[in-house]
């Protein structure tokens, strides 16, 4: 038995670190694989913290993958002045930027480059776009059905693909997602999707894990 | 007067869709003079942007984002459930307002935010001038709600400024507040003394930026965080969704 027959993904954080750590000690076991869906970070207070966990759970569990959501890429493209501070702000970044700076002064944008500790950057700068085995395919935002060979970075970590949560929608192999805020803060199953983000760190609702294959939910 | 041929006339002017429709404000209170904008909420299925059609000033909210406003006493819903008339409301939203409308203690917490907000307005004459509709909007919208709030705490009865200017023994603020429509920063300047004034606070920002300002401020100011971003956003559309949570 590999380490992907037996996976252990968990949805979106949003910088709600209580949560994280404790869904993880819900989950905690070194024979599964852990994977991530992306959106560490933003809406919610601790995101430096929910970042420092990520990367103990690296140290710990290094076959870990870690997936990127349109958070992550939120915040390196504010770094790198692809986003203004005001659309940074629209997407909810406001909570990280307070988390990395005590106080701003003035250059918000200077002052968090050097704020944020290199190894957080080099975490955010990795995350994968999506992970794929013969079963599934895991990413934040899931895949297109329309087009379902297509893994652009596009499609897996930027898009919006609402026809994933129709009736009539099928799918080769199983997909995985987060992003998709669900109001009932319970984890959407259909036949061929999944999506683990529950509203933790946004609507207060917990954090959601997914033992695969047993199919069975956790959630802190 | 609010006729049936007012009622077309608005109803023809605004943008659909929408489940409901109110005139609140001067007009709806029936003491609008010549130069008073048209205040009309539409109550839309999801989050739509403000917008102004000629003298039309479009609010939108949902009919759950209002009933929320409602049950928290925001300044806002008082404004609705005493002054609004219903223009299109097939299913009674005016009326569900009403009943779960519940009056705060005290606004007490709402001239708190808005003498927060002050930072926002230290400005000099050349930023001014780069945005002068936004700031004269900002500082009229700021002296305004500190004086609504404060003339309900002492039992005002209506939100007509001669009523609440009058309670408050600050007739005077009448020409002021007048004044900056005219988006010139001597009447801005008027403005923003009153504003001192009536807080008691001083327009000074300790940092260097209206970024690094909101940085700080969202932390604990909701309406400092908003009103902020309305600046920097300078009449592009501004889609934040906090923008309509605010309890006000």
């Amino acid at each position: 038995m590999t380490l992907d027959d037996r996976v252990t993904f968990i949805g979106d954080i949003h910088g709600d670190a209580a949560r994280l750590s404790g869904l993880l000690a819900k989950v905690a076991d070194p024979n599964r694989r852990l994977v991530f869906l992306g959106d560490y970070i933003d809406h919610g207070p601790n995101s430096r913290e929910v970042v420092e966990i990520l990367l103990e759970t690296a140290k710990r569990q290094p076959d870990t993958i870690f997936l990127a959501g349109n958070h992550e890429i939120g915040l390196l493209a504010f770094l790198s002045g692809k986003l203004s501070f005001l659309e940074y702000a629209w997407l909810g970044g406001l909570p990280s930027i307070r988390s990395y700076l005590r106080r701003a002064n003035r250059d918000v944008r200077s002052e968090l480059t050097v704020a944020i500790p290199s190894a957080h950057f080099e975490f955010l700068s990795n995350c994968k776009p999506f992970y794929e085995t013969a079963h599934f395919v895991a990413s934040h935002a899931g895949i297109n059905p329309a087009f379902p060979d297509s893994r652009e970075f596009a499609v897996t970590v930027l898009g919006r693909h609402p026809s994933l949560f129709r009736d009539d929608v099928r799918l080769v192999k199983l997909v995985v997602c987060g992003h998709y805020r669900q109001l009932t803060q319970r984890p959407f199953v259909s036949g061929c999707v999944i999506c683990l983000n529950t509203g933790c760190g946004t609507t207060g609702g917990p954090a959601t894990a997914l033992l695969y294959p047993e199919m069975i939910f956790a959630q802190n | 007067m609010f006729t049936a041929d007012k009622s077309r006339e608005i109803r023809a002017l605004v943008k659909p869709p929408f489940t409901a429709l109110f005139l609140y404000g001067s007009y709806a209170r029936g003491d609008a003079e010549e130069t008073s904008d048209v205040d009309i909420l539409q109550v839309t299925a999801v989050h739509t942007a403000p917008y102004a059609v000629g003298r039309l000033n479009v609010t939108c909210y949902t009919g759950d984002q209002l009933l929320r406003l409602a049950r928290s006493g925001g300044l806002f819903a008082r404004h609705l459930v005493e002054e609004a008339l219903p223009i299109v409301d097939p299913q009674d939203l005016l009326g569900m307002l009403k009943s779960a409308y519940v009056p705060p203690r005290s606004y007490q917490d709402v001239r708190n935010r808005v003498c927060g907000c002050a930072p926002l307005l230290d400005v000099e004459e050349r930023q001014f001038n780069e945005n002068a509709k936004g700031l004269s909007a900002l500082v009229s919208y700021l002296v305004r709600t500190h004086l609504y709030a404060s003339a309900f705490d002492q039992g005002a009865r209506s939100f007509a400024m001669p009523h609440v200017l009058n309670l408050l023994g600050k007739d005077e603020a009448r020409v002021i507040l007048s004044a900056v429509r005219q988006h010139n920063y001597q009447a801005f300047v008027a403005a923003r003394k009153l504003f001192e004034q009536l807080t008691d606070v001083k327009c000074h920002r300790t940092e260097g930026s209206l970024e690094a300002f909101i940085v700080n401020a969202s932390a604990h100011n909701d309406l400092a965080l908003i009103l902020g971003l309305r600046l920097l956003a300078r009449g592009r559309p501004f889609t934040y969704d906090v923008l309509q949570e605010l309890d006000l």
